[in-house]
């Protein structure tokens, strides 16, 4: 009788790459993790992108757009040719949405949507989709104010839910809460700070269990955290409260230093890595050297470099604020001292982003402006009033600039 | 040459590699289903086991089902699954349902008797909706109009939306006033009976807000008592030792000297029983309210209180509501407590703390206060 595998030499090998191909679970994207803009400010905590945009924004530099059907202040993230946002539905803000659409085309890939467990109120102008969410370039978390957590795979299939009201019963403000999650190295990293059950917690991205969690103070923050790699030191979880900044130990949620004082706890902390100076909203803007995860130095503190709402674009050893007089200002962080302003003019949550030279600013009432950094007096060199409030922060990929106005989500072609 | 031999290492290894594929992907339908239902059985029973902080998580996502290998009649296992006391669980089965159904969707008849299947859990009607609205807008719009009475409130809503969007386009005549009316009675969300009662203005029949809302607008008001640092909001003043009914004639050392019961009423249009207007304003402070609510029957109600203050609330005795927060927004309905109303009289009683914050923003010191049934209809008193 002739071997049935007289041709293994031929099949076998087919065979197994078949075999293994169909064994290969969920997108084919491993290892192609390349995030382009996968949390709040992108990938770095800078607001900054590469991206070459065109100088002017017109009806003709919007790639697509894409309604939603709830409203949101969060901004989108992108991921592989991907992107993500959130938006919650209903008077009562209790059905909670996570969109992907094709960054290329707009077109939908796929929508889930789920029911809020948690305290839903917020202040008219924000919406329970506040939060960013966050991707590892295999994960997407979607987070909200009613502190909801959803783990999904990039193809939407669901990994694992929390409804940390749930277990947490007093963790709420029904102004809402904005604080964006975090994942570094397998851990999400949230910050959930109110009058009620206030906390800071890293959560396994791979289970959804918590790995630590730490009682914060019991006040309100809308504030996101920062975390800051040195090397020859474990990750350092910052986070801005309305009475502290803190320092924890990502490893474990233990303290490293605080330094208590009036705050201002909406922007988030930022920290330029050029310089290794820490920026953070207490008493204007105040810079802190840092060393190793000891307790910093402080150089200096500068009201003139409030950021008011947003929170900071950095570029090289440069940052770029909007203060409360909505003047944009370029400031040196070693010395604090200015190297451009402009007025740019409207009220402002969504924090600027850099795309090469210009700068683009989204004010609440839908006003876009964009400021030529390579000028000699950076001014505003175009503006465009979309139609609805812009809230939440753009992302940005190779591709275009992703907004997410209230009730929807436009792509600016890059050049 | 000759053909490897049957008892080589290789061919053993590829002969169960082929076996492994076989039994695998060329199994039987029949099996197939078998290994799948299994596994959906396996996911349902894990999530029998869900519990606090990620509690069996890694038993759970073992057993989610992958939705490529699942069939469309898994969408609707699934959604048949949902209980509403277990909305956590709920949420696992929606979204692990919405990705199958991506993958491989449902009957659009299969969805419809998912929704109107008055047996299943509000939380199954809701998620099949959503699902057929999905893939069949349609077909979705045209069954909405069935739920404008609905015990499911999120279906009810969606019936009143799609009844609002028409009258939006519509010139209002003062003969509308019925049909809208009809609306009103169904409508329980605050923002659609706002709309409503402005359409029925447009009609010339005013309805009066406060009344239709049933907000408790009389009350008895003792204070202020010292809430210096936020601590008064636990301090049980002795007052708490006697709340159905308090002693009203009896008089209490506050913050500022002796002081006794008085009778406020508000006649704000939005519902508010404003302390600052009504007794005076003070910061880092407190008072007491009393109300009686009558009930003709022994009844299940629910009370529904907003208040940018901190608050407590005692229902005959008992404590309902403990919100020990300030200045994070007022909304009607904001905090909800189920309670049993007995025949007669119900005492309630409110402890409203205002804190000492110093900004404008900070200064209100007023709530608002209904009881309702369970779906939030006013009970008629």
């Amino acid at each position: 009788m002739k071997s049935i595998i007289h041709n293994s030499s031929i099949v076998a090998p087919a065979l197994l790459f078949s075999f293994m191909g169909l064994f290969s679970s969920g997108p084919q994207l491993v290892g192609q993790t390349t995030s382009q803009w996968s949390q709040f400010r992108g990938p770095d905590f800078e607001n900054r992108s590469t991206t070459q945009m065109p100088g002017s924004i017109n009806n003709a530099s919007i790639a697509w757009k894409k309604d939603l059907p709830g409203r949101g202040v969060s901004g989108p993230i992108t991921v592989d040719g991907r992107v993500f946002v959130s938006c919650s539905s209903t008077a009562k803000q209790n059905e909670l949405h996570l969109f992907c659409f094709d960054a290329a085309s707009g077109q939908e890939l796929w929508h889930r949507q789920f029911w809020a467990l948690g305290r839903c109120g917020t202040d008219p102008t924000s919406a329970n989709a506040a939060p960013t969410p966050a991707s590892d370039g295999k994960h997407v978390v979607a987070f909200y104010s009613s502190n909801d957590l959803a783990c999904f795979d990039l193809d939407g299939n669901l990994k694992w839910l929390r409804a940390l009201t749930d277990d947490y019963p007093k963790a709420a403000n029904d102004v809402g809460m904005s604080s964006s999650p975090i994942i570094k190295d397998g851990r999400i990293y949230v910050q959930v700070e109110n009058q009620g059950d206030s906390f800071a917690a890293a959560i396994d991205l791979e289970t959804g269990q918590n790995l630590w969690k730490e009682a914060r103070p019991k006040k309100a923050s809308w504030s996101s955290p920062l975390l800051i790699s040195q090397t020859g030191h474990s990750d350092m979880l910052v986070l801005l409260s309305a009475d502290r900044l803190s320092a924890l130990n990502a490893e474990d949620g233990k303290l490293l230093w605080e330094f208590e004082g009036p705050t201002y706890p909406i922007p988030s902390p930022a920290y330029v890595k050029d310089s290794n100076i820490l920026l953070a909203s207490i008493n204007g803007l105040s810079a802190f050297r840092l060393n190793g995860s000891e307790k910093p130095e402080k150089l200096w503190n500068e009201q003139r470099l409030s950021p008011s709402n947003i929170s900071v674009a950095i570029d090289g050893s440069q940052i770029i604020t909007l203060n409360r007089g909505s003047v944009a200002v370029c400031a040196d962080v070693d010395s604090a001292e200015e190297a451009w302003k402009t007025r740019i003019g409207g009220n402002h949550y969504s924090s600027p982003i850099i795309a090469g030279k210009f700068v683009y600013f989204f004010a609440q009432d839908g006003t876009a402006r964009v400021v030529d950094r390579s000028m000699v007096e950076p001014e505003v060199v175009s503006e465009f009033k979309f139609e609805q409030p812009i809230l939440g922060s753009p992302a940005a990929d190779a591709t275009g600039i992703y907004i997410r106005l209230q009730n929807q989500l436009v792509k600016l072609a890059s050049q | 040459m000759s053909g490897m031999p049957l008892s080589h290492p290789l061919t053993t290894f590829l002969a169960v590699l082929l076996g492994l594929f076989s039994s695998t992907f060329l199994a039987s339908p029949v099996a197939a289903q078998a290994t799948q239902e299994k596994s959906i059985d396996s996911f349902l029973n894990a999530l029998k086991e869900l519990g606090p902080e990620g509690k069996n998580h890694p038993a759970i996502i073992a057993s989610v089902p992958n939705p490529a290998q699942c069939q469309a009649k898994d969408v609707a296992t699934l959604l048949s699954s949902m209980r509403d006391d277990r909305p956590l669980a709920a949420n696992w089965l929606r979204l692990t349902a919405e990705a199958i159904a991506q993958a491989h969707p449902p009957q659009t008849s299969t969805l419809r008797e998912l929704v109107t299947n008055g047996d299943g859990s509000d939380l199954q009607r809701v998620a099949a909706y959503e699902l057929l609205k999905q893939q069949e807008p349609q077909q979705a719009e045209a069954m909405a109009a069935s739920f404008q009475s609905d015990l499911c409130l999120p279906l009810r809503r969606i019936a009143i939306a799609q009844e609002l969007a028409a009258w939006k386009e519509k010139s209002i005549q003062s003969d509308d006033a019925d049909a809208l009316k009809s609306l009103l009675e169904d409508a329980r969300d605050i923002d659609q009976v706002d709309q409503l009662i402005r359409y029925l203005g447009q009609a010339d029949t005013e309805i009066d807000r406060n009344q239709w809302l049933g907000f408790q607008l009389d009350w008895k008001v003792i204070g202020p008592f010292d809430n210096t640092d936020g601590k008064g909001h636990d301090k049980p003043y002795a007052i708490e030792s006697q709340l159905t009914p308090p002693d009203f004639n009896a008089t209490w050392e506050g913050k500022e000297g002796k002081i006794g019961w008085q009778d406020i009423q508000s006649e704000d249009k939005d519902g508010f029983v404003d302390i600052n207007k009504l007794l005076a304003k003070h910061n880092g402070a407190c008072v007491y309210l009393a109300a009686n609510i009558r009930s003709d029957e022994e009844r299940s109600a629910q009370i529904r209180m907003g208040s940018y203050n901190a608050i407590k609330t005692w229902v005959n005795g008992q404590m309902v509501l403990d919100f020990n927060v300030y200045h994070t927004n007022e909304m009607v309905d904001q905090y909800v407590a189920d309670v049993t109303l007995q025949q007669g009289d119900n005492w309630v009683v409110i402890k409203l703390c205002q804190n000492e914050q110093k900004e404008s923003w900070a200064q209100n010191w007023r709530f608002l206060f209904r009881v309702t049934d369970a779906t939030g209809k006013t009970i008629e008193r």
